[in-house]
């Protein structure tokens, strides 16, 4: 990259900052929205661990080790929530990212920009996680202190690392979903039945084994299966990186399938937009 | 009010119930995902307790509820949390649905009582949402297979129908704070989630008190007052073959009527409060 590039690359990085800041500040600016988001996951971690425990009466279930290599079904809950929580963030946030400009009334301004709308989105993408991030902590905190949580620390660095690796497909889904939204206006409805869909099809509280056959086929076309069973099999089995390659390389497939389809998506939808002259439309 | 004033706020309550209807139907989807959707949060229930048991049966689950069919249980509650779901994101948001629609002063200046109105806006609700449950139910009976004595289906009813008056209540209560503070996703998606923990949708009282400990005891005490615990305690009781309830049917019954009363009493009170306030401000138009 000449001297040229590397100055655009870091203007850009300079607008992804202060896009997270931006959303930061107006994200905090609603402190009954930020008490209830770090309230929520929790009450759903915690009657997922209580039906688990009416069932079994005990943290420890035999069926779950046979089908899943770890009876201890609090941290396989919690290690499924927490991926989840990226997952479902990415989409709630990335799709609501223009929605919630179109909303304001300062979409047009934002595409006049000199600036990719890709750094936008990215800077939207990343202030969501970095709060969703601070969510799962106290999360994982409670359920530790409450529940117990038995996960190997040795392994974090790793399973930070596999998180990397399933990040840009996380990122190229919500980058079509941006587009999508940017064209249909009203997100709340698919963005709704989406995600009732993955809860049902992502692995967060029971092994893939126990989906029927036809849904499992479709749970294996979803990267957040791959980041679950990987960070799974790192914290809960201390399995090393080098035993996960069956779900690394599919993961790096994705990344690349869903990056590229992702702006592929959003640049023919903004397009589409632009020339039906319904940017600003509500 | 003499008896032709009465059937005139009848009509009224049953025009609106009406309009709510039509207007339901005309986003078919939207008819679709409700019927359908609870079907997809429900199923992660019944697949964490296959993956945790290995059938449909739970030794441990008999022990706290008598009943070791842990999915007709399962069924029956998330079958019934469809009429909080209706009252929370149906009742609750219905003035704010006028307000974003431009007609919230047109309704509140026509010479009916506004009483009529909500009444009119909940009836519409609970037909949906029995529609819905009912579909839900024989959707999840016929994928995971639902036991129930069926010569006590009439009697869960009347007890589902208290049910429904008492959330009435709870509608009236959520329309006025809604109309109040105006922005409401973030309130009706916590009191959601929060419903679903501590009432025995999934999971029996017992459970909680067994695990949670003294702070489960304190939950389940706020719990049976919110009409869901009473009714899913009865509906339990009459439906599912050796239910051990952790109310007996009188004293749900009694709990449930209670609630009830002051869920009605206590949100018609609430509204008229606020509609007063908001009136005197000059922020009902407002967004």
């Amino acid at each position: 990259m000449n001297e040229g590039g590397w100055h655009r690359l870091n203007d850009e990085l300079k607008i992804v900052a202060t896009v997270m800041k931006k959303e930061l500040i107006l994200y905090f600016r609603y402190p009954v929205w930020v008490l209830f988001d770090a309230l929520m996951p929790l009450l759903w971690v915690v009657s997922l661990v209580i039906y688990g425990m009416a069932l079994v009466g005990s943290p420890y279930s035999d069926n779950l080790a046979r089908l899943a290599n770890t009876g201890d079904y609090v941290s396989f809950t919690v290690v499924g929530m927490v991926v989840s929580s990226f997952a479902y963030s990415t989409l709630w946030g990335m799709s609501y990212a223009m929605r919630g400009e179109q909303w304001s009334g300062t979409l047009e301004t934002t595409f006049l920009t000199p600036c990719s709308r890709f750094s936008v989105l990215l800077g939207k993408a990343f202030s969501n996680m970095l709060t969703t991030s601070a969510w799962v902590i106290i999360q994982i905190t409670l359920v530790a202190l409450v529940f117990g949580l038995r996960i190997n620390i040795v392994n974090l660095p790793l399973a930070l690392l596999f998180f990397l690796i399933a990040l840009p497909s996380f990122i190229g889904i919500g980058f079509s979903l941006a587009g999508i939204v940017l064209d249909f206006k009203e997100h709340s409805a698919f963005v709704n039945f989406l995600s009732s869909l993955l809860g049902l099809l992502l692995p967060i509280s029971y092994p893939l084994s126990v989906l029927p056959p036809i849904l499992r086929y479709f749970s294996y076309l979803l990267p957040p299966t791959y980041a679950i069973e990987g960070m799974r099999s790192l914290l809960i089995m201390n399995s090393s990186l080098s035993e996960l390659t069956s779900l690394v390389v599919p993961l790096i497939f994705f990344d690349v399938f869903w990056l590229f389809t992702g702006i592929a998506i959003f640049i023919r939808e903004e397009r589409r937009v632009l020339k039906k002259g319904t940017l600003g439309y509500y | 009010m003499n008896i032709d004033n009465w059937i005139l706020e009848l009509k009224a309550s049953l025009s609106t119930a009406k309009k709510e209807i039509l207007v339901n139907l005309r986003y078919p989807l939207w008819v679709v995902f409700w019927a359908i959707m609870p079907i997809f949060w429900l199923a992660p229930f019944i697949l964490q307790g296959r993956a945790l048991v290995g059938g449909r049966f739970s030794e441990s689950f008999g022990e706290l509820t008598g009943t070791k069919d842990f999915i007709t249980f399962a069924i029956i509650g998330s079958s019934l949390y469809a009429y909080v779901m209706s009252a929370l994101w149906g009742t609750g948001l219905s003035l704010r649905r006028e307000q974003w629609g431009g007609t919230l002063e047109m309704i509140l200046i026509s010479p009916c009582n506004k009483f009529s109105i909500l009444f009119g806006k909940a009836l519409s609700d609970s037909i949906l949402t029995s529609f819905y449950a009912i579909i839900q139910f024989a959707l999840a009976s016929l994928i995971f297979g639902a036991m129930v004595k069926v010569e006590n289906l009439g009697f869960a009813i009347s007890v589902v129908l208290l049910m429904i008056l008492a959330f009435y209540g709870i509608g009236f209560v959520l329309s006025g704070v809604i109309l109040m503070y105006k922005e409401p996703g973030a309130l009706l998606n916590f009191v959601d989630t929060l419903i679903y923990t501590i009432c025995p949708v999934n999971y029996p009282l017992r459970a909680l008190m067994l695990f949670l400990g003294s702070a489960g005891y304190y939950i389940v005490m706020v719990s049976i007052f919110f009409p869901l615990t009473p009714a899913l305690e009865i509906v339990r009781t009459l439906l599912l073959p050796s239910f051990n309830p952790y109310l007996n049917v009188a004293t749900a019954i009694s709990y449930l009527v209670a609630t009830m009363v002051i869920f009605l009493i206590g949100g018609m009170y609430l509204f008229n409060f606020v509609d007063k306030i908001i009136r005197k401000k000059g922020g009902v138009e407002a967004y």
